[in-house]
């Protein structure tokens, strides 16, 4: 906040976003930047200290810790865009129904939504994955379970906010169809309250997959992950901290970016209060803070 | 009859308000004097000032937000730069405040004899049993029924009407020398207005307290004020004694103000 | 007295809430893709057959109708007993015994710690709306949402065990074993809460019956202690009630960190294995602590603004 006021919030969001597409471009031509194969396992080089051919040194299996953070932002990355796209995809649908005809449907789900929410994040996806098992697939599927119900909250409320208003009313006198008015005149509605929501969420989702890994519950070695290799480095804490401190600060760096930037464009559009509204807490996820 | 019993004596009263928007000055070089056992008052239109003088008495308005320059004393108390623990000490004591709406004025979380008791041991050293009877009576004195059962009750369990009576009473349980009262009848109806009326006639006979009414209920001043002083946009456009203003005002605004009280007064019978 | 009535109301309440947990925990693992009496042949390392399936279905009770092993497991719950470990054979309850302590020592005083340390920090950047400590503790909160906890407390470790050799690393030994797990824990909740009270003090400090008070004389303890702050801590009242779920829930990360023999270690284990007694049980231990925390947040709440309480005999009379 105090940066936007000091530089001025265009250049602020455009540095955040540039750094954000050097991160993602940096996880989609991984195969072209990383030196080595990431699960290449060489115990003649293990624990290397960082060199001109690893640059950030070897871990306990010698696998390249560089090749590694590379693919691992691959991983994290596309998990997070599968988790949060479907989370909107479902949310957009059930939320603009439920808040689009409202009465008894609206209701129901609104309670359903309401005691799924009351119970903190973190509890239910340790629940339920240890119900469903332990995988990626299974925690992805948690993940967007626990996650859809908060965007279609969200979104559920402003559809009923919107549905109110009088130019919604003008289309339906004019006899639009319910199915046209959702896509002309509602759905472009949504979508500066959404970008923002996704852009703070985004971090979040990024931390639980990464603190799910690393308790073992997600994405399991040998797989690249930020948080499964903090996980594979933590016996090597007091000799060779690197090897928990890169793929840290990667999730600390990726996480503090979005989250930067969901404030900022929150601030500009004067929205975040609203949406902090909405959520039960000001800071609420998984890994990060309980 | 002689100057001391002159209460409060305000010169050149100026309030400015600092805002992102820059400044605005909302009082304007105010003089004004109240004799012990006089009320003035003061009425205008909503946002003219008023209340903003009220907490400039008190100096309670944020130095940051509010810079104000002038006069105001208290007898022989310059008011203006104390430091805040002595005006903490003359806050209660020597001036109370009567609040517009009585439902927010106090905290909804403690009863009323906590709220009576603090305040009681903020400017005395009496012991519970002492304050509770002077709690007791200073209710009693305001002919509220059943005073020790309304002690035991929070806020919310009262009426606003009955509300705005304990604050009076508990505005003139330590005997101040002056009483300032913000719109004190505004948010009551009628039965209670004439109530709080009562009341403060009460006060103004028998403790000889100096009271500022501000109101823009016209009925409630012409009932309890001896002098009266039209306010528009920060200044003063007239005073004078409540027989001469009502009955021949000179400036425009004040008559203004009698023919919208005449038009509204008929309407009502 | 009112507030009496209105924490017997509160418990009566929990009643059907514990209850229809205890059916969502038992019917979820029902719904579980694999069969638990398959699970606790392979955890036994016993091959499975036919016979051995049917023979652990019965040991299991599993044979029986849906509704009759529901209410045996409730009445055995009644008993106190959450069933056997499939991995340890030892009954559950004797090892929440040695390890719900430990657990809810780490929660409570992780509670404790933020709220102790959050109160003079919020206190301190309201009074000193956006100057340096208040830009500290805006830091602080951003650092508190993107910093996973994990890293904080190999973070912690590393710079103070290690480097500085302050405290103790691992195990439960001593309280100073409790102390890092308690800060890591500690940290994010810290960040919370000090913005949510600098944010409640700012807004109370606009409120009428404040004006009030300052009006009456009151000096400034008597002001700050009785009026802003038993209003402006309200937020922060709720969601250190809803915290401590949350709590008990972190420990699962912190006690791996710290390797603290606490449940959730235990539950871990029993992930992986999937034992499904020792899961039932976290689940429900999970869902009684959330129950319970906000339970009390309610209670203080109700302490500190009697119009609730009221609300709840208005009810009643009506």
């Amino acid at each position: 906040m105090l940066m936007s006021r000091l530089l001025g919030k265009q250049l602020v969001i455009s540095v955040l976003t540039t750094l954000l597409a050097l991160i993602t471009l940096a996880g989609i031509f991984a195969p072209f930047l990383a030196p080595h194969d990431p699960n290449l396992v060489d115990l003649s080089h293990k624990l290397n200290s960082p060199s001109l051919e690893f640059p950030l040194g070897t871990d306990q299996l010698g696998r390249c810790v560089l090749s590694r953070l590379l693919y691992g932002t691959r991983v994290t990355l596309s998990l997070t865009l599968l988790i949060v796209a479907s989370c909107v995809a479902i949310a957009l649908i059930i939320g603009s129904i439920a808040g689009y005809v409202g009465g008894l449907i609206d209701n129901i789900l609104m309670r359903v939504c309401d005691t799924i929410l009351s119970f903190p994040s973190f509890i239910l996806a340790i629940c339920l994955i240890s119900i469903w098992g332990v995988g990626w697939q299974q925690m992805v599927f948690v993940l967007i379970t626990i996650q859809s119900v908060y965007y279609t909250r969200f979104i559920r409320g402003l559809v009923t906010n919107l549905r109110q208003q009088n130019y919604i009313l003008a289309a339906k006198v004019c006899g639009s169809s319910p199915f046209l008015i959702m896509i002309r005149h509602i759905i472009p509605n949504l979508l500066s309250p959404l970008v923002i929501v996704v852009t703070l969420e985004i971090g979040w989702v990024i931390m639980d997959i990464s603190a799910l890994s690393f308790i073992g519950l997600g994405v399991q070695s040998p797989t690249p992950e930020w948080g499964a290799m903090i996980n594979e480095g933590k016996s090597f804490l007091l000799s060779h901290p690197r090897l928990l401190l890169a793929p840290g600060i990667m999730i600390f760096c990726v996480v503090a970016l979005f989250n930067l930037l969901g404030e900022t464009l929150g601030g500009k559009k004067g929205t975040t209060k609203s949406i902090r509204k909405s959520k039960k807490e000001p800071v609420e996820g998984l890994g990060g803070t309980q | 009859m002689n100057q001391k019993e002159i209460v409060l004596d305000v010169k050149g009263l100026d309030v400015q308000v600092h805002s992102n928007q820059g400044k605005l000055q909302v009082v304007q070089d105010l003089s004004f004097q109240i004799e012990s056992g006089k009320v003035l008052g003061i009425v205008g239109e909503s946002g003219c000032g008023k209340s903003i003088t009220c907490l400039a008495i008190l100096q309670l308005l944020d130095r940051v937000q509010y810079v104000t320059q002038g006069s105001i004393r208290l007898k022989e108390l310059e008011l203006t730069n104390r430091t805040e623990a002595q005006l903490q000490k003359i806050r209660g004591k020597e001036i109370s405040l009567i609040l517009q709406n009585p439902m927010n004025a106090f905290n909804p979380a403690l009863t009323i004899e906590k709220q009576f008791l603090e305040t009681i041991y903020a400017h005395s050293k009496l012991s519970r049993k002492q304050a509770h009877d002077q709690a007791v009576k200073s209710l009693d004195e305001m002919n509220l029924p059943n005073p020790k059962e309304l002690l035991k009750q929070y806020p919310f369990e009262l009426s606003g009407g009955m509300l705005q009576r304990v604050m009076i009473a508990l505005s003139i349980c330590m005997k101040p020398m002056l009483l300032l009262a913000d719109e004190p009848t505004t948010a009551l109806d009628s039965v209670n207005r004439h109530h709080v009326v009562e009341a403060l006639q009460i006060i103004k006979k028998q403790e000889k307290t100096a009271i500022l009414l501000v109101s823009h209920d016209l009925n409630v001043i012409h009932e309890l004020a001896d002098e009266v002083a039209v306010m528009k946009k920060g200044q003063f456009v007239e005073t004078g004694s409540v027989a001469q203003l009502f009955s021949n005002p000179k400036h425009e605004y004040t008559k203004l103000l009698l023919d919208a009280r005449l038009t509204t007064g008929t309407r009502n019978e | 007295m009112k507030l009496f009535v209105y924490v017997w109301k509160r418990l009566a309440m929990m009643v059907p809430v514990i209850l229809g947990t205890t059916f969502v925990a038992f019917l979820l693992l029902r719904l579980t893709p694999v069969d638990p009496a398959r699970a606790y042949l392979s955890v036994s390392n016993i091959i499975p057959t036919e016979e051995t399936i049917n023979l652990v279905r019965h040991q299991l009770g599993l044979d029986q109708p849906f509704w009759l092993q529901y209410v045996h497991w409730l009445w055995q719950l009644c008993h106190l007993n959450f069933g056997i470990s499939f991995i340890s054979k030892i009954p559950v309850s004797q090892e929440l015994v040695v390890r719900l302590p430990v657990t809810a020592t780490l929660a409570v005083l992780s509670l404790i710690i933020a709220i102790l340390v959050s109160i003079p920090l919020g206190i301190a950047s309201a009074l000193h709306k956006n100057k340096f400590i208040d830009h500290c503790c805006r830091l602080l909160a951003f650092l508190g949402a993107s910093l996973p906890q994990f890293l904080l407390a190999y973070l912690l470790i590393y710079f103070v065990s290690v480097k500085f050799d302050l405290f103790p690393l691992q195990g439960t030994e001593t309280w100073q074993h409790f102390v890092l797990p308690s800060i890591t824990l500690a940290l994010g909740l810290i960040a919370t809460y000090s913005r949510l009270l600098r944010n409640g003090l700012l807004e109370s400090l606009e409120e009428p019956f404040v004006l009030y008070a300052k009006a009456r004389g009151l000096g400034t303890v008597a002001l700050m202690g009785r009026h802003v702050l038993r209003h402006a801590i309200r937020p922060v009242v709720t969601a250190a009630g809803m915290n401590l779920g949350k709590l008990f829930a972190g420990t699962v990360i912190v006690e791996q960190i710290f390797a603290m023999p606490g449940i959730g270690g235990y539950f871990l284990e029993a992930v992986y294995h999937r034992d499904y007694p020792v899961i039932q049980s976290f689940v429900l231990i999970m869902a009684i602590v959330f129950v319970l925390g906000n339970l009390i947040a309610d209670v203080v709440q109700a302490y500190l603004d009697p119009r609730l309480t009221q609300q709840g005999t208005r009810k009643q009379v009506e």
